[in-house]
C-alpha cells in the first residue's frame, strides 16, 4: 500500500494534468498551494484577486477530479512586498480571503531582498495570523539564507508568535542547526538545481531524523518535479528508514501541523475527493476531465 | 420575509440562524464573515418541500442552512449586487450560497443574465443551483436560451424531473436539438439522455 502523502508546498497553477494524475498514483492525497508571484511582478491588485479566486476555485475543482483535495494559503508574497503598486491593497485584501474554507495558513510570507519594507509587511501578515487562528508558511530568502533563517526567527520572536505554529520553508543542510530544537516545523523543498535533491535530503534525514521536518516538491513554473517527494520516499526506503518514520515525515507532521488551521481534518484528507462525473462531459463540464472528453480546442 | 418559517428551520437551529444574521451590520463585515457560513451555520437541507422566491417556486429542500443564512443576511446588507460580487469572489461554497440568493433578489434582467454566465460554468453543482429544482427558468428565458439549457441539462445527464415546466416549454427546435445529440451520442457508442424521448413526445 502506498503511503499516503501530504505535499505542503506547491503552486498547480503551473502544471498540467498530467502531473495531477502522476501525484495521485503516487500516494500524494493532498497538495497545499500557499499564494506566492508569478514569475513577473503584478501591476494592480486585481490580478491578485483573480490569482487568489483562481486558487480557491478552479485549481481546487481540477485537482478533484485525480481525488486529490487542495488546500492554500493565502500572503502577500516577499518579492511583491516591496512593490508599491500592490503592497498595501493587497494586504487589506486578505482577511476576506483568509476567512475562505480550505485555507489552512498565511504564506508564503517571509523575507526575500530583507528590506525594512519586506519586515514591515512579514509583521502586519503574522498578526493577520494571529487574528484569523491560522499557522504561518514562511518562505526564506534563495540568498543569504543563514541570516535570512535569523531574521525570520528574530520577527516571529519580536511578535511572540508560537513557533510550532510555524512552517520555516526552504531549509538546507547550513540552516538546520538554527531551526532545531527552536519548534518550528523545518521545511526543505526538493528542487532540482537551487534547492535540495533526493539524496542530501536523505542523508540529512540520517543525521537528524524526522522529528519536526516536512519536505516538499515546491513545484512551479521553473525546472521542479511534482513527484520529488515520492521519489525522496523510495530512496528512504532503500536506505532502511521505517515506514512509520516516513509516515510521520510526509503525512503526520504536515497534517498535525496544518490541522491546527482547525479548518480541515485527518480524517476528511483521507477521504478521497468527490469527483465531478466524468460521463458528464462536454464543452463547458469538466474540460479534458474524462474519456469522453471534447477537451478545450 | 420571514426566512426562517418560509423553510421550515427546524427549532434547534433557528438560534443560531438568527445570531449569524444579528453579527452582520454592513456590506464589508459580511466579506469576511460570509466564508465561514457553512462552518459555522451548516450544510443540512431545509426540509422537503416548496418555497415561493420572487421569480416563482422552489424545492426549499435542495437549500441548506447556509443558503438560508446567506439570504437573509444579503437580503439585510447589500442586495442582488452584493450576492453577484459575492460570487464572482466565492470559493464553491460561497458561490452555492451567492448564486440561490441570486434567484430571489435579482430582478428579471439581472437574473437572466447571471442564469447566461452561468450556462457556461463548468461545475456542474453552480449550473444545478441555477437552473434545477426551480421555477424561474421557465418563467424567466427566451426560446433560445432555455433550449440551450435543456440542451446542456442534456448533455451533461440532468434528470428531466428536476426542470420546472419541461413539458410546457417543450418545443419543435429543442427536439431537433435533442434528436442530434441522440444521433451523435449513438453513433459513438454512449448513452442517450433519458429525458429525451419524454421531451420529444410533448411536442408531439
Amino acid at each position: 500500500m502506498l503511503t499516503p502523502i501530504f505535499e505542503p508546498h506547491t503552486h498547480m497553477v503551473s502544471r498540467v494534468t498530467d502531473d495531477y494524475e502522476r501525484m495521485a498514483a503516487a500516494g500524494i492525497r493532498v497538495v497545499l498551494e500557499p499564494a506566492f508571484w508569478l514569475g513577473q511582478p503584478r501591476t494592480n491588485v486585481g490580478s491578485f484577486i483573480d490569482y487568489f479566486d483562481t486558487l480557491i476555485g478552479w485549481e481546487r475543482y481540477r485537482a478533484a477530479q485525480f481525488g486529490i483535495h487542495h488546500v492554500c494559503t493565502f500572503a502577500l508574497n516577499p518579492r511583491e512586498a516591496n512593490d508599491q503598486r500592490v503592497r498595501e491593497e493587497v494586504l487589506q485584501l486578505l482577511p476576506r480571503y483568509l476567512e475562505k474554507g480550505g485555507v489552512v495558513g498565511v504564506g508564503e510570507l517571509g523575507l526575500d531582498e530583507m528590506t525594512p519594507t519586506e519586515d514591515r509587511v512579514f509583521e502586519a501578515q503574522v498578526e493577520l495570523a494571529r487574528q484569523h487562528r491560522l499557522p504561518l508558511l514562511v518562505h526564506t530568502p534563495h540568498r543569504n539564507k543563514k541570516q535570512g533563517f535569523l531574521r525570520c526567527l528574530d520577527l516571529l520572536r519580536a511578535a511572540n508568535f508560537p513557533l510550532e505554529r510555524v512552517l520555516l520553508d526552504h531549509g538546507n543542510e547550513e540552516t538546520i542547526e538554527l531551526t532545531m530544537g527552536t519548534g518550528v516545523l523545518q521545511g526543505f523543498s526538493i528542487y532540482p538545481n537551487t534547492k535540495m535533491d533526493p539524496p542530501r535530503m536523505v542523508a540529512l534525514l540520517k543525521k537528524y531524523g524526522v522529528e519536526r521536518i516536512s519536505i516538499n516538491s515546491a513545484c512551479d513554473w521553473g525546472i521542479s518535479d511534482p513527484l520529488s517527494v515520492p521519489k525522496t520516499v523510495t530512496l528512504m526506503q532503500a536506505a532502511g528508514f521505517s515506514a512509520e518514520a516516513i509516515h510521520q515525515l510526509v503525512w503526520r507532521n504536515p497534517v498535525d501541523f496544518f490541522a491546527q488551521s482547525g479548518r480541515c481534518s485527518e480524517t476528511e484528507w483521507l477521504t478521497p475527493t468527490e469527483k465531478a462525473p466524468l460521463s458528464a462531459t462536454g464543452t463547458t463540464v469538466v474540460r479534458g476531465g474524462g474519456p469522453d472528453s471534447e477537451g478545450c480546442c | 420575509m420571514d426566512w426562517v418559517q418560509a423553510f421550515a428551520i427546524a427549532a434547534p437551529d433557528i438560534a443560531a440562524l438568527r445570531a449569524e444574521v444579528a453579527a452582520v451590520q454592513n456590506s464589508a463585515a459580511l466579506d469576511v464573515r460570509f466564508p465561514g457560513l457553512p462552518r459555522r451555520v451548516g450544510r443540512s437541507c431545509a426540509p422537503a418541500g416548496e418555497v415561493r422566491l420572487q421569480h416563482g417556486s422552489a424545492d426549499r429542500g435542495r437549500w441548506r442552512l447556509c443558503d438560508v443564512a446567506a439570504l437573509m443576511l444579503i437580503e439585510k446588507c447589500g442586495g442582488a449586487a452584493k450576492a453577484q460580487a459575492l460570487y464572482d469572489h466565492g470559493d464553491r461554497d460561497e458561490r452555492l450560497m451567492a448564486a440561490r440568493a441570486l434567484l430571489h433578489l435579482a430582478d428579471a434582467a439581472m437574473l437572466r443574465s447571471f442564469l447566461s454566465m452561468l450556462q457556461t460554468s463548468n461545475d456542474q453543482a453552480l449550473f444545478e443551483a441555477g437552473f434545477l429544482d426551480a421555477a424561474h427558468p421557465a418563467a424567466l428565458l427566451d426560446d433560445a436560451a432555455w433550449n440551450r439549457f435543456l440542451l446542456k441539462a442534456a448533455f451533461i445527464g440532468l434528470p428531466l424531473e428536476r426542470i420546472y415546466g419541461w413539458e410546457a416549454r417543450a418545443n419543435a427546435t429543442l427536439v431537433q436539438m435533442l434528436l442530434d445529440l441522440k444521433a451523435e451520442r449513438m453513433a459513438a457508442g454512449r448513452d442517450v439522455w433519458a429525458g429525451t424521448e419524454r421531451v420529444v413526445a410533448a411536442v408531439r
